[in-house]
């Protein structure tokens, strides 16, 4: 799967989302986007679900980490993909389950790569 | 006498013929006492030759003999009577002969008197007479003296003849005794008669000798005698019966007396608490034990008599003892061991103090050894015990005590008063759980079970002092064990550590906080990696879009680009902000804190900060600001600015979107700067650290920011000599007071 493809971006960081959305359209991606974890369920919930998730995981209210356990709990969005962005080296991704992790800070070349990866 | 006529001669004659032949010496004496004859045998009394001797003295006839014979010849003149005189004569020989002289007057027919002297020397019959009567009295002295007394019984006439002792046996006088028959009987007491009679009827019968020991009554007292008898016989007929009888009392009380104290020495050996054993001193076997001996070594004296210490002693012990043992008898002394260990059977090993004394013979060599030994064992630890109980109570550092297999306290030392308070009146027969009232349990049953299984145990807790102190102590717990190896004490040895628990505990909190601060640390980083590396990738991907839109058309780019700008804007903006805050953090935790004062009022100072925040949050949350007017002091500016963006920064994040309320205020020497929202809150248990580097109440990260917000408030304000506090409840929003020194114009306020 390749240009087309639907992506969720998840960030509380207003910027960096709308940045990271400007460049996936740019790539030929259709973006949605939530500010956090309760926002995105709540989309999920009621739109067409995306091809993959790119999820931030330090967010207030509904972190990144509570996000991924709802949504694993829940069949019908468990199969998404996820990538996982983080500004952290030092933490157990094994326990998310993602499909990749994407580290902060990255530009627009690498998470191109990325999501190509992560669609696949 | 002359010879006067035939009949004279002849008579002469014959008379010389008789006098010459006879065995005796003869001689004849005229009246003057001169010899008119001798024969041969009177003529050697004088050494002389009988034909010589005619005319001659008597004294010169006979020189021993006259002194005594003249005056009483002379005499016999007179009466006429003859007489027999018996004179001893010294011999060259030494030996003394005794001569018998018969003398009588004789007459011729002349009418001459003369002397007939016979002379016969009785000496042998006289010494036989001697040694006969000799040897009657050395028998009735023998008799006397070994009482022993003798009878005959002549069976023909059916006489009794008892000997003087035998009647000195029987208390009668001598020659008194029975002289009839079976009279005898009458001298033994009924209870012997019988089977006396038995004895001598089976003699007369039979003939054979008999020996028996009874009682014989004497003088009203009781004799034992040992009476022997056989029988004579006569043409194969029992005539008569003779026997002897001893006195044997004396022996048989001697005996019964050796008896006795042979007994009596027997009984003391016996019962004598100390071992005794006699060992031969050949080859140093046991020939002797008592029961002591018995008990202490554990065999049974048939096991040891005959053995030697080799049989029953490990070989090193025995050579021990058996070097003693020859020393003992080489020397002939007698040696004192104070101290020594033997390994007994069932009791193991005993502390024996010992002597050990040679026993010599009538010549004076070694015949025995004899031992005594006393088990001092118990004296040694009753001894040892005295003594370290009295170490035990003088200690004061340690409280040491027994208890019992109950729990009770059975000792109490000076140490145990010294930690607990109690004296030894106060706590012996109670149990030691007294020492844990209102702590925990019944944990010291525990400990003495363990102990009883392993010996001894270390435990550690609590004791509640008489006072009610409570401290911290560690306990040994050692069993102790009789010879069964079941316990009957507990000794125990408590160490009071209070303070050395005091100061782990406190290592325990230093440390804890330092793996604290570490993991704040770490948080921090997290934290403050995402805080960065978030606007640097927006930058990163900003200037990508930047890129592509110079390589789009024009009226894209014209209207893309305000928007972007201000992106760029606000990302160099909060990076610059991150970056001075963590300067700030560094300058702060060094203490190096420059305080730039001016006369300002505060008010003033917290409106126009209000007004920043109103703007860039574009009028979400409301924020509410009251300021009394004219609080002029000398202020830090920009320090108070910064601490009031800080506060309005968390009450913007944390307070959940709602109104939030500033208040500057004059009270008293104080100003007072209060931010109030309405947010989460924060728990009670979190208000004290919030203030700390790194700290945020919030756990999880998701509020964004450093989390150096309070920590940057509560140094700059105490920077200023004032103070920050918070008060606060879960969901009740928080309300952040910062109290300033109000100083007045001129005045310094860095006052603390």
């Amino acid at each position: 799967m390749g240009a087309g493809a639907k992506i969720l971006v998840i960030d509380d960081d207003e910027d960096l989302r709308e940045t990271v959305a400007a460049i996936l359209e740019l790539l030929g991606y259709r973006v949605m986007s939530a500010s956090g974890g309760r926002a995105a369920l709540e989309l999920l919930g009621s739109q067409p679900l995306p091809d993959l998730i790119l999820l931030d995981l330090m967010m207030p209210e509904m972190s990144g980490w509570q996000f991924r356990a709802e949504q694993l709990k829940r069949p019908e969005l468990a199969k998404i993909p996820v990538v996982v962005v983080t500004a952290s080296r030092n933490f157990d991704e094994s326990a998310l389950e993602a499909s990749s992790v994407i580290l902060k800070p990255f530009a627009a070349e690498e998470l191109s790569t990325v999501v190509k990866k992560a669609l696949r | 006498m002359d010879g006067d006529g035939q009949g004279g001669v002849l008579e002469t004659v014959l008379l010389g013929a008789l006098v010459d032949s006879s065995l005796a010496g003869v001689a004849l004496l005229d009246e003057r006492l001169r010899v008119l004859r001798a024969n041969a045998r009177m003529a050697a009394l004088g050494e002389q030759r009988a034909d010589a001797l005619r005319g001659v003295a008597l004294a010169a006839l006979a020189p021993g003999l006259a002194p005594a014979l003249e005056p009483r010849l002379r005499h016999m003149l007179e009466d006429d009577a003859p007489f027999v005189e018996t004179i001893e004569l010294a011999t060259a020989g030494l030996a003394t002969r005794r001569l018998e002289v018969h003398c009588q007057l004789v007459r011729t027919t002349g009418g001459a008197r003369g002397f007939l002297l016979q002379v016969e020397d009785t000496t042998e019959r006289w010494a036989t007479e001697r040694r006969l009567k000799k040897s009657e009295a050395i028998l009735a002295e023998s008799q006397e003296l070994a009482a022993l007394g003798s009878w005959e019984w002549d069976l023909s006439s059916d006489k009794l003849r008892w000997s003087d002792e035998l009647c000195r046996l029987a208390g009668i006088e001598p020659g008194h005794g029975p002289t009839d028959s079976w009279d005898w009987v009458e001298h033994l007491p009924e209870r012997d008669r019988p089977w006396v009679k038995e004895i001598i009827r089976r003699c007369l019968a039979t003939g054979e000798p008999f020996q028996s020991e009874h009682t014989l009554i004497g003088g009203g007292e009781e004799r034992i005698i040992e009476a022997r008898g056989r029988a004579e016989r006569e043409g194969g007929r029992v005539v008569r019966l003779s026997g002897t009888v001893l006195d044997i009392t004396e022996r048989k009380r001697a005996e019964q007396r050796l008896k006795e104290q042979q007994q009596f020495l027997d009984a003391i050996v016996e019962n004598i608490p100390n071992m005794i054993f006699v060992k031969e001193a050949k080859e140093l076997r046991f020939v002797r034990f008592n029961r002591a001996g018995e008990e202490l070594l554990g065999y049974r004296r048939e096991e040891l008599l005959g053995k030697t210490d080799y049989d029953f002693f490990p070989a090193s012990e025995a050579d021990k003892f058996i070097a003693q043992d020859r020393a003992v008898l080489a020397t002939r002394r007698a040696l004192e061991i104070p101290e020594e260990s033997i390994h007994a059977r069932k009791k193991g090993i005993r502390v024996l103090q010992s002597k050990k004394v040679p026993i010599l013979d009538e010549r004076g060599q070694p015949a025995y050894l004899l031992g005594i030994s006393e088990d001092i064992t118990e004296r040694r630890r009753v001894e040892a015990f005295r003594l370290s109980d009295l170490l035990v109570r003088s200690m004061e550092d340690y409280a040491i005590f027994l208890l019992d297999t109950e729990g009770r306290v059975k000792t109490w030392n000076a140490g145990a008063e010294r930690v607990t308070g109690y004296t030894a009146d106060e706590i012996i027969g109670k149990p030691i759980r007294t020492l844990r009232d209102g702590l925990d349990d019944d944990s010291d049953r525990t400990h003495l079970a363990a102990a009883a299984a392993l010996g001894h145990v270390v435990e550690e807790g609590p004791w509640r002092c008489k006072d009610g102190r409570q401290i911290w102590r560690v306990t040994t717990v050692t069993a102790i064990r009789d010879d069964a190896g079941n316990p009957i004490f507990y000794g125990t040895v408590t160490r009071d550590i209070t303070e050395r628990k005091r100061a782990e505990d406190e290592r325990e909190r230093l440390f804890k906080r330092l793996r604290e601060a570490l993991r704040l640390r770490d948080e921090f980083l997290s934290v403050a990696s995402h805080e960065l590396r978030t606007p640097v990738t927006t930058l990163m991907l900003q200037t990508e879009l930047l890129r592509q839109l110079l390589a789009g058309p024009e009226t894209e780019l014209v209207a893309r680009l305000p928007p972007l700008v201000d992106r760029l804007k606000r990302q160099t903006d909060r990076l610059e902000e991150h970056v001075a805050r963590l300067l700030d953090v560094s300058r702060l935790s060094s203490g190096r804190v420059q305080l730039q004062l001016s006369d300002e009022d505060l008010g003033k100072i917290a409106e126009d900060v209000v007004a920043r925040l109103r703007e860039e949050q574009r009028g979400r949350p409301m924020i509410h600001f009251r300021a009394e007017p004219d609080l002029y002091g000398r202020w830090d500016t920009l320090r108070i600015d910064q601490v009031l963006t800080n506060l309005l920064s968390n009450a913007v994040k944390y307070g959940g979107g709602l109104p939030i309320e500033v208040v500057v205020a004059n009270e008293g020497h104080e100003a007072t700067l209060r931010v109030t929202d309405k947010g989460i809150g924060i728990a009670v248990g979190d208000q004290a650290r919030i203030f700390d580097q790194f700290e945020r109440a919030v756990s999880e990260r998701h509020y964004g920011g450093l989390g150096l917000g309070l920590f940057i408030v509560r140094q700059l304000v105490e920077a200023m000599g004032g103070r920050v506090e918070v008060q606060s409840q879960p969901g009740a929003g928080a309300s952040f007071v910062v109290r300033l020194p109000y100083g007045r114009r001129g005045e310094d306020p860095s006052y603390r």
